[in-house]
């Protein structure tokens, strides 16, 4: 993907992410649109541009919060590391391996972004166990569609 | 492979590091004051009330008093605006005020005894033939029953009752064409039929040809009318129709002393009811065209179905 469209697919994945928290987001539970993009261009494209947009969206989350602003970026530069990881030692092509690797990630992300938070703030960054149960399955069951659209723009350019 | 390995190492190093500078660096007050900024560019909410300090914490002095002063300004517009509005109604409520006491005023003066009433509904299709009122029967309002208004401090005939409901009541305007109304002139003795024409003027017929009338000579209601009590101002002459030689009486036109169209409250005398035209509260009658039987109303109705009309 050229960096004009890649721009453009960030502006959309944050919009949209955006607008359905703002919007349709249950008790606080909503997938998390951005990460799910940024794990899908991380399997997609190369290493850099993948931490590339993992980085911004992360930093998009954190100008969305207050006080830990960073947290968001350094977990899905990780993020787009494992799944690079990922890419290389097994399938991410099938839609079951896409939810399993999108729920582990997510999973795990809420967990490394609590870790950040005590080194850095010295206290848990807990948005409740809603959130812990129920995002991970959403992010979980809207990545294979999220997958298409993505792998779909980038065999047209 | 390899390159690709060391590719994301080097990515993973770079942005790793990025993000730590992020959350080491005291960025975080400079991307909420940023935020805020933003935010208030694009939306600027209202009325944050108590939570608008903690909106703005962090945010340079300078900067919030801006937001303040904004925040006053948009509430004190606000102010205005609601000020002209109510300056409005209590402008539209002085006027109000000085019309009824103007037409109370008019009413005590009047040497009838009878009820006030505010017009409720006029239909553009019917501007010159009827509107209704707020009263009805069970206000005691009957059939007939003569309606006055109130203009400018002048006192003068509307129309008539010609359908009672329970609550409301329908007045016959005189500038309908079904309205006929027998009239005299002031200080004379010639008699006539004042009659609606649908527009803003009545024509007066049936004046003798001999009758020496000027224009501006005020028409009052006849006595020998059993619909209208006698003596009620009905309109001054305008000008005249021009004579023609096989006409046998002179036709002028008549301004009504008070426009139908202006009055908002209207007057309705209590007069003697004419036998049966006492209506229980709720029900509906027919109009009685003329008013009764035997009136000088009915005598140039029925001329004007034999011969059609003048």
């Amino acid at each position: 993907m050229s960096f004009l469209r890649q721009l453009i697919v960030y502006l959309c994945a944050v919009s949209i992410h955006w607008w359905w928290t703002f919007h349709w987001a249950v008790h606080g539970v909503s997938p998390n649109i951005v990460l799910v993009s940024a794990m899908c261009v991380s399997a997609l494209c190369n290493p850099f541009t993948g931490h590339a947009f993992s980085f911004m969206a992360g930093l998009y989350l954190d100008m969305l919060g207050t006080s830990l602003f960073g947290g968001y970026a350094l977990t899905f530069t990780m993020t787009a590391y494992a799944i690079q990881w990922f890419k290389r030692h097994m399938d991410v092509v099938s839609p079951f391996s896409q939810s399993t690797m999108a729920w582990t990630m997510s999973v795990a992300g809420i967990l490394f972004y609590q870790i950040v938070a005590l080194v850095f703030l010295h206290k848990l960054a807990w948005r409740g166990w809603g959130v812990f149960i129920f995002e991970p399955l959403l992010n979980a069951l809207i990545t294979p569609p999220v997958f298409i659209v993505f792998r779909t723009l980038r065999k047209k350019s | 492979m390899n390159k690709e390995k060391r590719l994301a190492n080097f990515a993973l190093l770079v942005f790793s590091g990025l993000s730590v500078l992020c959350l080491i660096l005291p960025v975080s007050p400079f991307v909420h004051r940023m935020r805020v900024i933003l935010s208030y560019g694009f939306y600027p909410i209202l009325d944050y009330g108590e939570t608008f300090d903690y909106y703005l914490r962090g945010v340079p002095r300078n900067f919030a008093m801006m937001l303040q002063a904004d925040q006053e300004n948009r509430a004190l517009r606000q102010q205005i605006k609601d000020a002209q509005i109510a300056g409005a109604q209590a402008e539209a409520q002085a006027e109000e005020n000085r019309r009824l006491r103007q037409i109370i005023g008019a009413g005590q003066a009047l040497p009838w005894k009878g009820m006030w009433a505010r017009v409720v509904e006029r239909e553009p299709a019917h501007w010159y033939n009827s509107f209704l009122i707020d009263k009805g029967a069970s206000d005691r309002v009957y059939l007939n029953a003569a309606v006055l208004g109130v203009e400018s401090g002048r006192v003068g005939l509307i129309g008539r009752i010609t359908e009672v409901f329970s609550k409301n009541s329908k007045v016959l305007l005189i500038t309908d064409e079904l309205s006929s109304v027998a009239c005299y002139v002031r200080n004379k003795e010639w008699e006539g039929l004042a009659e609606g024409q649908r527009t803003d003027y009545l024509k007066l017929n049936y004046m003798p040809l001999e009758a020496d009338l000027a224009a501006g000579a005020e028409l009052l209601t006849s006595p020998s009318s059993s619909v209208f009590p006698a003596g009620i101002s009905i309109g001054r002459i305008a000008s005249f129709y021009p004579k023609e030689s096989f006409m046998t009486f002179l036709s002028a036109k008549v301004l009504p002393t008070v426009r139908p169209d202006a009055v908002k409250e209207v007057f309705i005398l209590e007069t003697a009811v004419p036998a049966g035209a006492l209506v229980p509260a709720g029900a509906r009658r027919p109009a009685i065209p003329g008013g009764g039987p035997g009136t000088r109303e009915d005598q140039a109705a029925e001329d004007d179905d034999e011969g059609g009309g003048q």
